[in-house]
């Protein structure tokens, strides 16, 4: 595993609650840069749980577009745990593997980006909840300029 | 070929990171606007109200947050959006829905008509439900909020964008702020669009 | 001489009746504006002529207009005459010939290849369909890319305007006429006349030049040996260009075109930039052989690196062939056609992977 990954940003409410929780993921390749067609395999950690009880995990892949329009998204992989029996196999942490398809690509344009990444995100009892992103790229396009 | 540098460069002035729901409601001044004062005063005002503003000075961002606080409140909120005047059906069947007491707010009240208006209105009263609106002028309803876009306001929202502290004064810099919120005669949802491009022209010149 | 057409594609899955009906439908399109103009231009004649005689036992012959007034007035039956007429010239001329037997008159006799089944894009998320660039075989290439113009568009749009607008004005015109002959003068609708005329004449001369601009370029055909493209690869393109006057420059490229559109309340913006081009071959002084059209055929390479086409409901990232013209004696024109790019890895990578794996 590639121990350079990172960590997503949290999302929520925000309020007198309790922190988020510190949602780690590592990518199994070396520059989280895939080909399409190929497995990508994860590792996910998530810290912090101060002793709150996760009521579901939502693992998904998905890519969206960014830049000036709005924002268009795709996804590719999407599941939910969320019963007692197997949310314990979820977290704090767990690992997942998916084959990417032909498209689309990344792409890095000026007025238009394609990203792809992972999202977790952890429900809790009292009915917060937290989501981290982590962009992976995929396929080798270079980045657009103006001409 | 190496493309690493292509893994992720956000643009902070993208949709993704600017759209309504994503800034903090704030005041001309830039200053972050008391919700649970706006939501009290709204129920002073009988339960409903009108943001009023020029456009892209701020509007739908303070319509969204204050739904959501409201909602927060468990008072039960719909939302409209209307882009045209097909969306009109939307917004009259979204009055007629809404549990009594409950609140409808409405993004761009202007694109009814008045007939439209007066329908709605009218089926809100009978119904107990309270309006919310944005418009760019007088909409029949009290004014909650007066909006104007300044220099300040743009300031302070860019300030929250993402990671500001990294690309503020290098890739941009307070002249382009100057400049932009200028360029468009206070439409702050333009000049965020003026500063995209900026950003995407500075960048070329930052190393990766 | 080129009659605009607004619909650019006449092969392939459009056209499914006969060719001689599609002919006729054509020629009575051509005779109807004939008509039109004749019509239009008898009355308006005739009521200049006959208009509010003092007497009108007595025939006018002393007619109220001046000769600048006159050419305005004439203007658009003579236009609807000289659009009608060359059409049903031309109909006449090319009734009965197959697209083979006008290609072969015009030296384009080699047939490469039979437009099949196409490959399409099943399986590729978020690439655009091909269906409709790949509908139409060519004359010498496998197909015939459509045109993605707006200007005939802009014609009818021009031609609506100077027609209605014009009409008002005549209206206005008869009422300072009739007062005029009646010997009373009304300034206040004079003064609102004039600066109607100036607005009618701009939209007619308007109209008139888009007319003569679309009819003296000639068409321009692209044809390519394969669709959709794959990067990396090499293809035949040939262009087929028309038009009776020489050419100073006539280029062809490649073109990548990102699309974004911003939804905020009343506001929706859409915002169009060309963020690559690759010059694909270009020919300086062209004059195509009368009656004739300029044709070329050049290899056309898809860069190794290139960014597949895109599309989703907010946002696009689009190729397209380009062609820039410049004739002689008219401004420069831009004509684009559409093509479809797979991913760079689209030889390796077939449908959507089967499985998707999650372990606890």
């Amino acid at each position: 595993m590639n121990a350079a990954d990172s960590h997503g940003a949290a999302h929520g409410p925000a309020g007198s609650a309790p922190p988020f929780p510190r949602m780690d993921l590592r990518f199994g390749h070396p520059g989280r840069r895939y080909e399409p067609g190929e497995w990508v395999t994860a590792e996910y950690t998530i810290d912090g749980l101060n002793g709150e009880r996760p009521r579901a995990l939502e693992r998904s892949a998905l890519w969206y577009t960014e830049g000036k329009g709005e924002e268009d998204l795709g996804v590719y992989f999407f599941e939910r745990v969320s019963t007692p029996e197997t949310i314990d196999r979820v977290v704090p942490e767990g690992t997942f593997a998916l084959q990417l398809p032909p498209s689309p690509l990344s792409y890095e344009g000026v007025i238009v980006k394609i990203r792809w990444c992972i999202r977790l995100r952890i429900f809790f009892d009292s009915g917060r909840d937290h989501v981290s992103e982590h962009v992976f790229t995929v396929g080798r396009v270079p980045p657009s300029i103006l001409p | 070929m190496d493309v690493g540098h292509t893994i992720h460069r956000p643009n902070p002035f993208a949709t993704r990171y600017v759209a309504s729901a994503r800034l903090v409601p704030r005041d001309e001044q830039g200053g972050i606007l008391d919700l649970a004062s706006l939501v009290a005063r709204l129920d002073a005002l009988g339960g409903s109200g009108a943001i009023v503003g020029p456009h892209g000075t701020g509007k739908s961002t303070i319509l969204s947050h204050l739904g959501d606080s409201i909602a927060a409140g468990k008072r039960p909120v719909g939302r409209v959006r209307l882009r045209s005047r097909r969306d009109i059906p939307t917004a009259v069947r979204s009055v007629r829905d809404a549990s009594r007491g409950g609140l409808v707010c409405i993004d761009s009240w202007e694109l009814l008509g008045f007939a439209s208006r007066a329908v709605v209105r009218g089926l809100a009263t009978a119904r107990g439900v309270g309006l919310l609106v944005t418009s760019h002028g007088p909409a029949g309803l009290p004014t909650l909020v007066s909006c104007r876009g300044t220099r300040a306001l743009l300031g302070a929202l860019v300030g929250e964008l993402p990671d500001h502290d990294q690309w503020f004064g290098t890739t941009i810099v307070a002249a382009d702020l100057e400049a932009a919120i200028d360029a468009v005669n206070g439409d702050v949802r333009q000049a965020l669009d003026r500063l995209y491009d900026r950003f995407e022209e500075g960048r070329l010149r930052m190393p990766h | 001489m080129r009659l605009p057409r607004f619909f650019t594609k006449k092969r392939g899955h459009r056209r499914t009746d006969s060719q001689a009906w599609g002919s006729f439908a054509e020629g009575l399109f051509y005779a109807l504006l004939v008509g039109a103009g004749v019509v239009f231009g008898l009355l308006l004649v005739t009521g200049a002529v006959t208009y509010a005689p003092a007497d009108p036992d007595s025939v006018v012959l002393q007619r109220g207009y001046e000769w600048w007034m006159w050419l305005l007035t004439l203007l658009m039956p003579v236009a609807l005459l000289a659009f009608g007429g060359s059409g049903l010239v031309r109909v006449v001329r090319t009734w009965g010939k197959s697209q083979e037997r006008r290609a072969a008159a015009s030296g384009a006799v080699i047939l490469e290849g039979i437009a099949g089944p196409s490959a399409g894009v099943a399986g590729r998320p978020a690439i655009p369909s091909c269906d409709n660039l790949e509908n139409s075989p060519g004359i010498v290439l496998r197909y015939r890319l459509p045109l993605e113009s707006p200007e005939n568009w802009s014609l009818v749009g021009f031609g609506l305007f100077a027609l209605l607008w014009n009409a008002v004005v005549v209206v206005l015109a008869v009422g300072v006429g009739a007062d005029l002959i009646g010997g009373t003068t009304d300034w206040l609708l004079i003064g609102l006349l004039v600066p109607f005329v100036v607005v009618g004449v701009g939209g007619v001369a308007l109209f008139v030049r888009s007319v003569v601009l679309s009819t003296s370029v000639g068409p321009t055909h692209v044809e390519i040996s394969d669709h959709p493209l794959v990067p990396g690869r090499r293809y035949d393109v040939r262009l087929g260009q028309g038009g009776a006057h020489l050419f100073r420059s006539i280029e062809l490229g490649l073109e990548l075109e990102e699309t974004a559109t911003f939804r905020q309340g009343t506001d929706t913006r859409t915002q169009r930039i060309v963020v690559r081009r690759v010059p694909v071959s270009g020919w300086q002084r062209v004059q195509p052989v009368p009656g004739g059209i300029f044709e070329a055929r050049v290899p056309l390479t898809i860069p190794a690196d290139a960014m597949h086409s895109f599309s989703s409901e907010n946002n696009a990232v689009q190729w397209r062939i380009v062609v820039r013209a410049q004739p002689d004696r008219w401004p420069e024109f831009i004509r684009v056609f559409p093509v479809v790019v797979l991913p760079v890895t689209a030889a390796d990578v077939g449908a959507v992977p089967e499985s998707v794996e999650a372990m606890g």
